[in-house]
């Protein structure tokens, strides 16, 4: 008993402490020695309010939706914790991320939840509660391995996706606007090698996939069940749900789209004379966006049964490369990527939703070769200091974005979103970053433009650093639509065109440690 | 001493009188008391102790003007220190004696040429210059060649940047690691270049608050005076992105330096308009500001600097010792935000510098910074110096950024392979040894 005694106490002799020269920052803990482990994380309230009402949920066609509200009522309440721990185990590391998240159901959430088409329960896909990440370092010669759960972002690109095809990502309780995008990329299971080469200023990084991870980590995580990024006209709408959503749901076991397939492929990173960095890409994987799989138009010969339609993930191949280099002359840097899939599946816009979310519609699926490409201009030392008064030089960054289907034709009626593609599908985007005070105030704005349809989005934030300890973020996301788009009406909204009406405001509280 | 009135206009008497008068000086002068080691020089004292000596000389003319105040007005203590030589590598001595000779200065176009490793220029060389801008020159080309607190590489880190405000106190900490490879002129290495193109590769990387652990630049700093490559690592989106080299000038991670400010001096000489030896002077300095380097480096912030009364911010527990100094002048070029900058180099070993002062663009003082160094042990068995704290203040604001040192490995045997950009992402996670 005594011996049993002593070894529990040595094992769980736990000695806290905070870190050398600087106060009650992460948590160190020895664990009866070796290894320590250190944990730090933060605990985070997240808070956002509509500003606007939504025509569409007003429509008295709709149903009961009168009671729904919008503008002034909070859109959410989240609650967040995170953990991280990390252990040196001398030959190498162990890390491990859990993140839990609860949100109070506001009024305005109420209402979707209660809605007449609305199944299940918004709750249960808001909350959360998972190891986002967990994996082991250690290096062998000449390679670095990574293998666990983890996260890995290829590209040269910010808010779109080219090259950073490795993961979905989980655009339901933020869309895509929560600016650390690491919080929305869905982390996989992986195996992640490192082969370097410094002779050559080289390395070459090879991703396995085997396929163990949930069936839901994989593709977009969309909000397809009426919550509060629900696209323009299904909002309140399960569209994914009993009785007038996808019947079949998401089929992960679809012969040309499974996710216990393995997802494949390999960069090769290098510099070129005159420090021009570049990468060579290719990854196997299955589609990001869900795709509709009819039972008139079976994908891959393999149909939805008897439920008559499903969503599903179509295995793709995405070969390309990126590049980035300084300009001395002109004091900037150039940034450039290319994505190619060929074969890449979309639905034709015969295949749609009506005001219902029912599908109405032919011919569903189509495959295109596409190209996603960027081209971006950093000045990262823009000389605020004086005009503005900033602490320190200011960053601003120019980005283009273009989906370009090649053999595009117009009456193949390809759908983006509800709408029609196109053959260019152009996006550019604006962003600054100042810093005040020491870099305690960080004013910031990214503008995104819809160059193909019109209409963007204006994102202001302010974040506020105090002490070691308190962040304070304020932000705004506002959509605008181009004056010729037809109104909110779904059958023309495209990419931004889906949050028309849903201009946000929102403030970020975190305490970490 | 006069016998009658009736003497004292006779010549002779005169003479005696200038020669007692002449012994009542000397006598003066050595009744200035030299003062003990641990005496503490401090504003409850300095009126009292400025005219009395150590190791010869006042008190008073081994501090420059803004040291008094410091003493007088933001609660500076020095407790003294007798000097002792300035420890260096005997792998960088033998480097500088083998080399130093070759060494070429053009004058005309300030090249440095025919350098191997060592110092380009030892005291005796810039001592028999006689054009003062050349001297400068020189001295601070021994600081950009070869560093005498850097090794052939250096980890630094385990404690970071510490925002405090003179009244306000401490406001928030950010902990970094600055590692270095010099890629020529590695003197304790059998092969002393490594890239004739690239001074060294550095990374900056903080460790925490956790918000931006792992944000890190990794920087290529070139022998001829192009800018910097730099690349940094947003962890937030967990992705390197390039960056415009073009930022000496401009402030490192928010704190009250500027990135040409870390150890006092971080661009090519040329980058400068001029720098000029204005003399050589004795000062006080923490040159050994401790003689228990492990001790110091384990230190906490509140047992580093003084946080008990406002003002607050200046080190504590750190001696301070009489050093024969070389004083350079660097004019800024016009875009930079200092019009100049007063550096005090370590003339024993003139490649680095023990103090700074900086003017802003109207001539007024703005900052003043102070490397306090510690005989260590290096990784490869010698034994050298490094650096323990970095006080930067800025009394334009009542503001400071105190750097504090936990600890400094020279001569680790790092590799170009530890110095890669993709290498920023593994010390993104802590990973990087």
């Amino acid at each position: 008993m005594k011996r049993k005694a002593a070894a529990l106490k040595s094992v769980l002799t736990v000695g806290v402490m905070a870190a050398v020269a600087s106060p009650a920052m992460a948590i160190s803990l020895d664990i009866g020695g070796e290894p320590r482990v250190n944990i730090t994380g933060y605990l985070r309230e997240h808070i956002s309010m509509n500003l606007e009402n939504h025509p569409d949920l007003e429509d008295p066609g709709r149903g009961d939706f009168s009671a729904v509200g919008g503008a002034g009522e909070l859109s959410m309440v989240r609650s967040t914790v995170l953990l991280q721990g990390d252990a040196d185990l001398g030959w190498g590391s162990f890390t491990a991320i859990w993140r839990g998240s609860r949100e109070y159901m506001t009024n305005y959430e109420k209402g979707l939840d209660n809605a007449l088409f609305q199944t299940g329960s918004l709750k249960d896909q808001y909350n959360e509660n998972e190891f986002r990440e967990w994996y082991l370092d250690f290096s062998t010669g000449r390679v670095d391995w990574r293998l666990g759960k983890q996260q890995v972002v290829w590209g040269e690109t910010d808010s779109f996706t080219a090259l950073d095809v490795i993961h979905g990502y989980d655009y339901s309780w933020r869309a895509q606007f929560e600016a650390e995008n690491e919080e929305l990329r869905k982390p996989l299971i992986m195996a992640n090698a490192v082969i370097n080469f410094p002779e050559i200023e080289s390395e070459l990084q090879l991703l396995y996939r085997p396929g163990w991870d949930n069936d839901d980590d994989m593709g977009l995580t969309l909000d397809l069940w009426g919550g509060r990024w629900a696209a323009n006209g299904t909002k309140g709408i399960n569209l994914i749900g009993f009785p007038l959503g996808v019947p079949g749901g998401y089929n992960y076991d679809h012969n040309s789209g499974d996710t216990d397939s393995p997802s494949y492929g390999t960069r090769w990173s290098g510099m070129l004379p005159g420090s021009i960095s570049y990468t060579l890409n290719y990854y196997h994987t299955l589609n990001a966006e869900p795709i509709f799989n009819t039972a008139w138009a079976p994908y891959g010969g393999e149909g939805p049964g008897l439920a008559g339609l499903s969503l599903i993930l179509p295995e793709i191949d995405i070969f390309g490369g990126s590049m980035n280099v300084y300009s001395r002359a002109l004091d900037v840097v150039f940034r450039g990527e290319l994505a190619y899939t060929p074969n890449k599946p979309f639905n034709t816009i015969g295949l749609g939703l009506n005001a219902f979310g029912v599908p109405t519609g032919g011919p569903s699926v189509i495959e295109k070769d596409t190209a996603r490409m960027m081209f971006g201009i950093d000045k990262t030392n823009l000389p605020t200091m004086k005009l503005l008064g900033t602490s320190q030089p200011s960053f601003l960054t120019f980005q283009l974005f273009d989906t370009w289907l090649p053999d595009f034709k117009h009456s193949d009626r390809i759908a983006d979103v509800q709408a029609k593609m196109h053959e260019h599908n152009v996006t550019a985007s604006i962003a600054l970053g100042l810093n005040y005070r020491y870099d305690t105030i960080q004013p910031g704005l990214a503008a995104i433009y819809d160059a193909t349809n019109g209409g963007g989005a204006f994102l202001p934030s302010v974040n506020f650093i105090w002490g070691d300890h308190w962040r304070l973020k304020v932000g705004a996301t506002i959509f605008y639509k181009n004056a010729q788009q037809c109104g909110s009406n779904a059958d023309c909204t495209h990419q931004l065109g889906t949050f028309d009406n849903n201009d946000q405001l929102d403030a970020r509280l975190t305490y970490q440690f | 001493m006069y016998r009658n009135n009736s003497e004292r206009t006779r010549p002779g008497m005169l003479r005696q009188i200038v020669a007692i008068a002449a012994l009542g000086s000397l006598s003066l002068g050595a009744q200035a008391a030299e003062l003990e080691e641990g005496t503490v020089i401090s504003a409850a004292n300095y009126e009292a102790v400025k005219g009395e000596t150590f190791e010869g000389k006042t008190i008073e003319s081994m501090l420059t003007p803004f040291l008094v105040k410091l003493i007088k007005e933001n609660h500076l203590e020095m407790p003294l220190r007798h000097s002792s030589p300035w420890v260096q590598a005997e792998k960088l001595v033998a480097a500088t004696e083998k080399y130093s000779g070759q060494v070429k200065y053009d004058p005309a176009t300030r090249q440095v040429t025919d350098w191997v490793a060592g110092l380009p220029f030892p005291p005796a060389v810039i001592d028999a210059q006689t054009d003062p801008k050349a001297a400068g020159d020189m001295i601070v080309y021994n600081w950009f060649l070869s560093p005498a607190v850097i090794g052939d590489d250096v980890k630094v880190g385990g404690a970071g940047f510490n925002f405090f405000d003179f009244q306000n106190g401490y406001e928030r900490n950010q902990g970094a690691r600055n590692d270095q490879i010099r890629m020529i002129g590695r003197a304790s290495s059998a092969e002393h270049t490594i890239d004739p193109e690239v001074v060294k590769r550095q990374f900056i990387v903080v460790t925490h608050p956790y918000d931006v652990a792992g944000a890190g630049s990794f920087s290529i700093k070139y022998r001829d005076e192009r800018v910097d490559d730099v690349w940094a690592y947003v962890k937030s989106v967990r992705r390197l992105r390039r960056l415009s080299g073009n930022n000496w000038m401009d402030p490192l991670a928010g704190s009250d330096l500027l990135n040409d400010d870390n150890y006092l001096l971080d661009g090519h000489p040329l980058w400068y308009k001029s720098w000029e030896l204005k003399g050589k002077t004795t000062i006080l300095a923490m040159a050994h500001g401790t003689d228990d380097y492990a001790a110091r480096t384990a230190l906490s912030i509140e047992e580093r600097m003084n946080l008990e009364k406002t003002p607050y911010g200046m080190p504590i527990g750190l001696n301070w010792e009489p050093r024969e100094a070389y004083i350079v002048e660097g004019i800024m070029p016009d875009e930079h935000p200092y019009s100049r900058k007063v550096l005090w180099a370590e003339a024993e070993v003139p490649a680095v510098f023990l103090m700074g002062e900086m003017y802003d663009r109207k001539g007024q003082f703005w900052k003043w910074a102070a490397l306090a160094g510690a005989t260590c042990d290096y990784a490869d068995g010698q034994t050298g110096s490094c650096p323990t704290d970095y006080p930067v203040i800025d009394f334009q604001k009542g503001h400071g950024s105190f750097v504090t040192v936990g600890y400094s490995v020279q001569n680790g045997g790092a590799t170009v392979a530890d110095f890669q950009p993709a290498v920023l992402k593994k010390a993104a996670s802590g990973k990087m040894k």
